[in-house]
């Protein structure tokens, strides 16, 4: 019976450590700047699509760098709620991002992204983080919601 | 008649004694000149069913020869010949986006919301010459752009003998249908190199011509597209051209996996892609001999037996100038070459805008500048012959 009681709460706790790693703020910038592009001619990181648009001020890179500052500072100065909240824009921000970087390729010149395997499964890997990320601060953005009517 | 736009040759359709145009024909190829090259008798039977708003058309073709023999019986299923695609799904496949080459439905949704629809026949097709991801279409039954009815009895538009109510030969609707191709697909280039050798080459006019594509149209001097990280891009163009017989080719090379190129500083594998329809900004057109000209398709197949890409050493500028320099007796193409960002720094880079440049100056100084064509702003290639079996 103890043994169960003690599988049971390691089991639990793994679970919860990967509930975290994968909710963590780091995880989702480190997974969005490893984004595999693979355009016709050359491809790489997503974060270097992004360094490569701030010199001619392309509007994803500026949102790209907008929202992962918003992360950083969210997660290192803002208190709850204010810091779920900010979280939750600045997730917005970064998927805009990607999003005003494909559909501002009117050539399609990156679209064999969405055909190829690997860069397919590291958009795949930030799209479940970025839900597990969403997600997770919905609940806890409730939990703090909820507990700051309970105390009035 | 089926005039086929900025095509050397109109198809016409000549339909039997007391039979429906729609299926049973002769198809007449006819050259400029007017004269028929090639003639074809078909006999085709299906019909239309849709299910959730898709419609196909399945049934059965028989092509003959003039003389009766039998060339293709074939089913058709979803609107393919499938004799001529041995592969049953080729043509839903992304990676070969196929138009059916025989029959496209049309769906017309009028005002008031009654569907009708119309089946469509790519008569091309019907000598084995698809388009592939692109064609024109005409109406099977016919229709026509002056008067008369759409069902043909006899020898014209109403009634029985050769009489045409239009008065002369009576011209179909033809629709140009593309299949928007999402990503480059990977060409077997040993066929669409093979198609050449059809063409006579006594008394053949060949050409090569090297075309380039820079990343931002109104500035010549960026490497980079930065909205989408494109470098642009450099290709060829081959023609080889007897009497009322073209081919042409236009042909890029590439790496075969865009996300590898900045992984790894080593060689990739390469494909080589159809840049048909692509856009370029300058252009340099080369007349060569015959004999010359299967000299540069020797160069192009040895080197598609090797070749790996490098963005740095070895790209689609590097391979485009390696064929093109390699016609005898002109003088080579020297470009300068650029550090690029992403590029090692002791290997300075063939790039698009280097190539852009030559012909710039050297249009310019009326260096051969009859056949350097630099575009206003910007221009798209004609479309490939395609790949010959």
């Amino acid at each position: 019976m103890q043994v169960k009681v003690v599988v049971h709460a390691t089991k639990k706790l793994i679970f919860m450590k990967t509930i975290r790693i994968f909710t963590h703020p780091y995880t989702l910038i480190v997974s969005f700047c490893t984004i595999l592009i693979s355009g016709e001619h050359i491809g790489g990181f997503y974060f270097m699509y992004i360094l490569l648009g701030l010199t001619d001020r392309a509007l994803h890179s500026i949102l790209a760098i907008v929202g992962t500052v918003l992360i950083i500072i969210s997660h290192v100065k803002l208190q709850r709620p204010v810091k779920f909240i900010s979280n939750l824009i600045a997730l917005a921000i970064m998927i805009l991002s990607i999003f005003v970087f494909f559909y501002q390729d009117k050539e399609n010149y990156n679209i064999e992204t969405f055909y190829q395997v690997v860069p397919l499964v590291m958009m795949g890997f930030f799209f479940i983080v970025s839900i597990a990320f969403a997600i997770n601060n919905a609940i806890l953005l409730f939990n703090a919601y909820n507990i700051s009517k309970n105390l009035q | 008649m089926t005039r086929l736009h900025n095509s050397r040759f109109d198809l016409l359709k000549i339909p039997f004694v007391g039979k429906n145009v729609s299926n049973e024909f002769i198809l007449l190829k006819i050259d400029s000149s007017g004269n028929f090259s090639k003639g074809l008798i078909i006999s085709i039977t299906g019909k239309t069913t849709g299910i959730d708003n898709r419609y196909s058309y399945n049934g059965h073709i028989n092509i003959d020869f003039l003389n009766r023999v039998n060339k293709i019986s074939s089913i058709i299923v979803d609107g393919v010949i499938s004799e001529y695609h041995k592969t049953s799904i080729a043509y839903r496949s992304l990676a070969e986006p196929i138009l059916p080459e025989v029959i496209v439905t049309c769906y017309i949704h009028s005002s008031s919301d009654f569907t009708t629809y119309s089946d469509w026949i790519n008569l091309m097709g019907l000598f084995g010459n698809y388009s592939g991801s692109s064609g024109y279409y005409s109406n099977m039954n016919g229709s026509i752009t002056g008067s008369g009815s759409n069902n043909y009895s006899g020898g014209g538009s109403s009634g029985t003998g050769g009489n045409n109510s239009g008065g002369g030969i009576a011209e179909d609707n033809t629709a140009f249908i593309d299949f928007e191709v999402l990503s480059d697909v990977a060409i077997d280039i040993n066929e669409y190199l093979k198609c050449f050798s059809s063409i006579p080459n006594n008394g053949a006019s060949c050409s090569v011509e090297i075309l380039t594509d820079i990343p931002v149209d109104n500035d010549p001097n960026k490497f980079f597209d930065w909205s989408n990280g494109s470098p642009g891009h450099t290709f060829l163009h081959l023609t080889k051209s007897n009497g009322d017989k073209t081919v042409s080719q236009y042909l890029g090379f590439y790496p075969k996996y865009g996300w590898k190129t900045l992984l790894t500083a080593s060689t990739i594998e390469g494909k080589f892609d159809d840049n048909g329809t692509h856009e370029f900004n300058a252009s340099l057109k080369r007349d060569v001999k015959p004999e010359e000209f299967i000299g540069i398709i020797s160069k192009i197949e040895t080197l598609a037996k090797n070749i790996k890409y490098d963005i740095d050493n070895y790209n689609c500028t590097d391979f485009a100038l390696d064929v093109f320099n390699s016609i005898p007796n002109t003088n080579p193409i020297a470009i300068r070459k650029f550090n690029i960002p992403i590029g090692e720094y002791r290997n300075k880079t063939s790039t698009p805008q280097g190539v852009y440049q030559k012909l710039k100056s050297m249009k310019d100084a009326n260096i051969e500048g009859l056949n350097i064509n630099i575009p206003t702003s910007k221009a798209y290639a004609g479309e490939s012959s395609g790949p010959c079996n």
